[in-house]
């Protein structure tokens, strides 16, 4: 085996509407190493949440339908596991799950204390695996408490005994944010899902949030799957960043050559539209297509000015420009552009 | 802290609910069209005789002391004579009152014990066969009259099938009286037999109050772990990987009990107004029954005191409801 912790393959997911089957991941692969921080961006509606609930088994049972391909974790194949036995032993053990918005995820009429013990009751690292029904003893408790003041020492929370005492609402968003990271920790997982979490917080704290979440990740070694459409939150987490459109991976690379040799002209145009000191404002023309009957090929052909009449007979192939550098592109053309500027982030 | 500036803020607002409640039955009761000292005094009484009897009931006085006087005597209990039985209104309210509580509560009881899990169950699995048979359920419950459910009932299980008893409210006189809730008494007592009795004579009645309530508590239950099933944290809870019946049974219920609870004050209301029918049709003898004797026989002052009595119930269980949501949402405004 080699030491991928999380191997996504040719993961077709889709959802039933009312005017059909939305195709959301057009056969997906995406990998993440142990202790590596992945960023995955793309636009509102590229399916990063869809990839995310999918690798936590969480898609809405009734209306999605994946087709084909694998996500192997750790050795486990994930989509083979039953609901019960991925709820038990996967989620909230080995990975868990930072949400969006720190405020609604909380349950409204619990104390965080108790939440967080509810956690530990069924997720701590000294719970046995399998062993649901068994009493959670005080002398468990008491260990478990102990965890958890401290990793809320650990995410620079001030006064834990007394944040522990207060509902959900009663606390800053920052500090929930700073509370969900500590709940992602606590079991002691291999992965961290991070489902653009700081989208629902103001600027100011955004960098802070990204900041701790990076330096308690790196510590523990833990990878984490960081989605976002602000790419200047990527760069300043991510190892490595892969760029989602409509349903299809087409760019993954380092951080660096990300933002400096971007190679897919959806890239490239996502990168320009970036705010830039030298020059106004440029979103990228026409739209998102819709999923229910997508372009053929590449997907975002239509929008693409170097598109060639292949891209839109074909999915263009993995290429590997550079080790560790992937492509899905036909034109050769999409070499390093010119040097981008700096990007003011 | 919190809870008890909650108790208090919700105390201020009772006492003028009550007066305002006594305002409008007193005013009711004079606006209506005819004149109980007429009704008292008979058909051949002369003058003088009425004169005399309406300075003997105050009705002489001006309109503002007839309302201070009556409002006085209702702080110290007193709620007047029965016209036409003569014995003062409080006493035979209060012989009367555990019968029709012990019906309510127990119609509550069962009706929530019944309707919030399975108001959980159609939301949990919904648009599913259990689903449909549930609403099918829940719309006879608000459609069916109560009336003709008890006639049914009646017919069925005690007519026909002899399972229950027909109408009253136990067989002999009953246990020792300590409470006046018969199931109660019975058991402080130990008298198993009473039990038995009060307990088959409770079933049809309550059967057919809870059965309305049951479906609204239902209702409301559902739509409530609808909402909750939706949320983010409930998201949050399942890609945790919390058990499946810990984020149904306690974190889903728990949110959607704050909007039940809300609707069993108001479903109180409903009951208590419930049984004027059904007490009527059992013959259970409690307020709504002492109720409909009194207008069939033009009681002015009992009508004002039942109305007086079951009002003030209703406010006061609503007290208690907001106090309770209160207590299960810590969000709540105070």
């Amino acid at each position: 085996m080699d030491n991928t912790l999380l191997s996504v393959k040719g993961l077709e997911v889709g959802f039933d509407t009312e005017q059909g089957l939305a195709k959301v991941l057009d056969k997906v692969n995406f990998e993440i190493m142990p202790g590596e921080i992945v960023g995955l961006v793309g636009e509102s509606g590229c399916g990063k949440t869809t990839l995310a609930r999918a690798i936590l088994g969480v898609l809405p049972k009734n209306s999605a339908r994946i087709s084909s391909g694998t996500i192997n974790f750790n050795n486990n194949e994930l989509l083979k596991l039953s609901s019960k036995d991925l709820a038990d032993n996967i989620r909230g053990k080995l990975i868990t799950f930072i949400p969006q918005d720190p405020l609604t995820s909380f349950n409204p009429v619990f104390t965080i204390g108790a939440q967080m013990m509810d956690l530990m009751k069924w997720k701590s690292p000294d719970s046995v695996k399998g062993k649901y029904f068994t009493r959670y003893k005080k002398s468990r408790q008491i260990t478990d408490r102990k965890r958890i003041i401290d990793l809320l020492h650990t995410v620079q929370l001030p006064d834990p005994e007394g944040i522990l005492r207060k509902y959900p609402h009663e606390v800053s968003g920052g500090q929930r944010q700073r509370l969900m990271i500590a709940m992602a920790l606590l079991p002691e997982p291999r992965m961290i899902i991070a489902d653009e979490p700081t989208t629902a917080l103001d600027v100011t704290i955004q960098a802070q949030i990204l900041k701790l979440l990076r330096g308690v990740a790196v510590d523990r070694g833990v990878s984490v799957l960081f989605t976002t459409h602000d790419l200047g939150a990527a760069y300043e987490i991510c190892d490595r960043i892969t760029v989602m459109y409509a349903g299809q991976e087409v760019e993954t690379a380092i951080s660096n050559d990300f933002f400096s040799k971007p190679r897919h002209p959806y890239t490239r145009k996502l990168l320009q539209s970036l705010p830039n000191n030298s020059q106004t404002l440029k979103g990228i023309p026409g739209q998102i297509p819709a999923l229910i009957n997508p372009p053929s090929g590449c997907r975002f052909h239509p929008r693409c000015d170097e598109a060639i009449s292949e891209c839109a007979k074909l999915r263009p192939a993995v290429t590997w420009p550079k080790k560790g550098h992937m492509l899905r592109c036909f034109n050769s053309k999409s070499a390093p552009a010119k040097e981008t500027k700096n990007v003011v982030i | 802290m919190r809870i008890l500036y909650l108790i208090f803020n919700r105390l201020v607002w009772f006492f003028p609910t009550v007066f305002g409640l006594l305002l409008l039955v007193f005013t009711i009761s004079h606006i209506i069209p005819a004149d109980p000292v007429a009704f008292l005094a008979g058909d051949n009484a002369t003058n003088e005789q009425i004169a005399d009897l309406r300075a003997q009931y105050g009705f002489d006085k001006p309109l503002y002391i007839q309302f201070i006087n009556y409002v006085l005597g209702t702080f110290q209990g007193d709620l007047g004579i029965s016209l036409y039985t003569q014995r003062p209104i409080s006493d035979d309210l209060l012989g009367r009152l555990p019968a029709t509580l012990e019906l309510t509560f127990v119609s509550v009881l069962i009706s929530a014990i019944l309707g919030v899990p399975l108001g959980v169950i159609a939301a949990v699995y919904r648009n599913s066969v259990a689903d449909h048979i549930l609403r099918l359920i829940t719309v006879s419950g608000l459609a069916i009259a109560s009336f003709w459910l008890a006639i049914l009932f009646q017919l069925f299980f005690a007519m026909e099938l002899q399972w229950t008893p027909l109408q009253g409210r136990i067989d002999g006189w009953g246990p020792d009286h300590i409470t006046g809730f018969f199931l109660l008494d019975s058991l402080l007592v130990g008298d198993w037999e009473s039990f038995g009795s009060a307990f088959s004579h409770l079933v049809l009645p309550v059967a057919t109050l809870a059965f309305p309530a049951m479906a609204t508590i239902m209702r409301f239950t559902r739509a409530g772990v609808l909402d909750a099933i939706n949320s983010n944290y409930v998201l949050y809870e399942q890609a945790m990987g919390f058990p499946e019946r810990i984020i149904i049974w306690k974190y889903i219920l728990r949110n959607a009990l704050i909007g039940t609870v809300t609707q069993i004050g108001l479903i109180f209301g409903l009951l208590l107004a419930g049984t004027v029918v059904v007490e009527a049709v059992f013959d259970w003898p409690g307020l709504g029954l002492y109720a409909v004797q009194s207008i069939m026989n033009s009681d002015y002052n009992a009508i004002m005191g039942f109305t007086l009595i079951t009002g003030t119930m209703f406010i006061l269980i609503n007290l208690l409801v907001d106090v309770l949501q209160g207590v299960m949402d810590p969000r709540s405004e105070l």
